[in-house]
């Protein structure tokens, strides 16, 4: 019976593929098998067409990060200033695209308000943070913290990235410059700076990426990217080290939190050969990462996680992934040739 | 059921077919679905990764070569040339008691074979420690001490290894044997990895026991287009007998054109100068 009802199956897909004609000598089947990345709860596969546009319309140097808005829509933040701000629908549509004056965009984050969305993007060529309407209308420019005496100049603030809190506080990490994290109410109004560069564990080499963990509703964290170290460090909210996560081999940028888990892009590999050596890594509500696709399947032994590196040659930088409410992903990628993000559906 | 008699496939390959086929029908000729997955054998695996416990060759070195990949094979060659599936396949550690070029490439069913990963091992030489000194590195790059580049250690593929030292200005180094002897040759090995701005030296000369007729210079050509980070090595051939070697090694002063640090001067960073017998 099973065989009977699966040969029904056959017949009916191949009239199919006669009234395709582009498809009619595909018949080796071989050739057409999906890829699947990924490890254990998390694999996918991969959709490289996604979000392609013209590039002498829409053009894109670096993608540095990408959100999700309220609306379903798919934001995605580069430093190209003829649109610094591309809007897709899910299934890469382009929607609309805004922005002239960001030339070091760089962090890009969702903020919602009284049931609005707003931006706060890092540009670190301005060394400003701009909270932006969604539609690109500027809020505020925040310059670089005088005050916290750790900047001689502006020049010395490069921050890469913010993360707010549901009270509108935020902080602001200075991932390219000092290192510090400086930490503001929802005015923008200085309230504390902690971190700074070394390698103590309250300091960052690259400290590229920060993110509010309220996963656990009685003690809410920061959690924070020392991205040169492959490390992700915890902080208490008033800017105390708890404690940190090795991920040995992995060049983490933000940490993304969905759900339970947390999602990274890892610009490339400690010790690859080739440069471009990137890929993604997934954690759970434990904090142990349990995928990476484009890399090698994590193992834990005594000695902790096993170096990571990447074993297929897919990502090149992957510099930011987002992940919808469909818990599929998109992929920024820094220094990629200005290729548009990747998406990642998953299986 | 005349189709199923007319495929000669068994049963799992016909049920991927079949997999495969619907799949085609919903991409193929649904007009709005744009959505075409990545297949097989488009993107290449990465090559393997190759350590080992030291390059240069006293004994023996163990070289691992590794792609933590499922279903991945790597081959390899020990005579320097480009290993394919028909070359010996890499089972467990190599034990290495010979100097040479050793190169390993990876293979999977469902990727396209990888780059192919080279590491090139040398004898150790002589320790010249004694008699050594060799103009300062830049702050940065100081490796770990004056005696790097002659401590019989070699560095990795990354630069901020404390086995390189890096120069951004002509290199000179002395090198005052104990007592005369006979030299076969002298090894300068550099780091190539141009998109970190560190080019290959581009000239490099050795004057024996200062004796002007007995001075050997090799030029390198400039390079083309940026190839994959590697360690790499000039061996600069001496048979001679030797009191005292001076080494100046020039970095390449001009970026060229087709690098974005195009006109600038480029790091030269170096591990270890080896002096063969």
């Amino acid at each position: 019976m099973q065989r009977r009802k699966f040969l029904k199956h056959t017949s009916l897909a191949s009239l199919g593929i006669l009234a395709c004609p582009s498809y009619s000598s595909a018949f080796s089947y071989n050739n057409y098998k999906d890829v699947i990345i990924g490890h254990n709860s998390h694999q996918y596969k991969v959709d490289l067409n996604w979000g392609n546009l013209n590039p002498l319309q829409t053009p894109v140097k670096d993608c540095h990060e990408i959100v999700q808005d309220s609306k379903g829509r798919i934001v995605l933040l580069t430093n190209h200033t003829k649109n610094n701000i591309i809007i897709y629908d899910k299934s890469g549509k382009f929607i609309t695209s805004w922005g002239t004056t960001y030339p070091g965009g760089h962090g890009l984050t969702l903020v919602k308000e009284n049931g609005e969305d707003f931006l706060l993007i890092t540009d670190y060529e301005r060394h400003q943070v701009i909270k932006t309407t969604i539609d690109g209308k500027v809020v505020f420019e925040l310059d670089y913290p005088a005050e916290t005496g750790h900047y001689e100049n502006k020049e010395a603030y490069k921050p890469t990235e913010t993360t707010v809190l549901e009270n509108g506080d935020f902080y602001v990490a200075d991932g390219y410059g000092n290192q510090f994290i400086t930490h503001y109410n929802h005015k923008g109004e200085l309230l504390n700076s902690f971190g700074g560069k070394g390698t103590e564990d309250h300091q960052f080499l690259n400290a590229h990426g920060i993110c509010y963990d309220n996963r656990d509703k009685n003690n809410p964290t920061l959690l924070i990217s020392a991205r040169e170290m492959n490390v992700l460090k915890r902080f208490s909210l008033d800017g105390k080290y708890v404690s940190s996560i090795k991920v040995p081999g992995a060049l983490i940028c933000r940490p993304v939190i969905h759900k339970n888990d947390i999602y990274f892009a890892v610009l490339k590999s400690k010790n690859a050969s080739n440069d471009d050596s990137g890929f993604l890594l997934i954690m759970n509500e434990k904090n142990e990462v349990v995928s990476c696709p484009g890399a090698t399947s994590p193992n834990y032994t005594n000695a902790g996680l096993e170096e990571l590196y990447q074993t297929v040659r897919l990502f090149q930088y992957p510099h930011d992934v987002c992940i919808d409410d469909d818990e599929n992903l998109y992929v920024a990628q820094w220094n990629s040739g200005q290729t548009y993000p990747i998406k990642l559906t998953r299986v | 059921m005349e189709l199923w008699t007319n495929l000669s496939y068994k049963i799992n390959a016909g049920m991927k077919a079949i997999i495969t086929i619907l799949g085609l029908f919903l991409v193929g000729c649904g007009q709005k679905e744009n959505t075409a997955y990545l297949q097989t054998n488009v993107i290449s695996v990465s090559p393997p990764k190759i350590t080992t416990n030291s390059s240069l060759i006293d004994s023996f070195v163990t070289v691992k070569a590794s792609l933590k990949l499922e279903d991945a094979s790597i081959y390899y060659t020990k005579d320097g040339s480009m290993p394919n599936e028909k070359s010996t396949l890499y089972t467990k550690p190599l034990k290495i008691e010979k100097s040479g070029t050793y190169s390993f490439k990876a293979y999977h069913p469902d990727w396209k074979s990888s780059a192919i990963s080279m590491i090139t091992l040398h004898k150790k030489g002589i320790d010249v420690s004694a008699g050594f000194s060799v103009s300062e590195p830049h702050p940065k790059y100081v490796g770990v001490g004056n005696l790097t580049l002659v401590n019989q250690q070699k560095a990795s593929l990354n630069f901020s290894d404390k086995q390189w030292v890096g120069y951004d200005t002509l290199v000179k180094g002395n090198i005052n044997l104990k007592e005369e002897a006979f030299i076969k040759s002298v090894t300068i090995g550099y780091l190539s990895d141009m998109s970190s701005w560190i080019f290959p030296p581009s000239k490099v000369s050795v004057l024996i026991n200062n004796n002007p007729s007995l001075k050997k210079e090799i030029r390198l050509n400039t390079p083309d287009s940026v190839s994959a980070r590697k360690m790499d090595a000039l061996i600069i051939p001496i048979n001679a007998k030797v009191n005292t070697l001076y080494l100046e090694i020039e970095n390449r002063t001009s970026i060229p054109n087709w690098h974005e640090g195009s006109g600038g001067k480029a790091w030269l960073f170096m591990d270890e100068w080896i002096i063969n017998q």
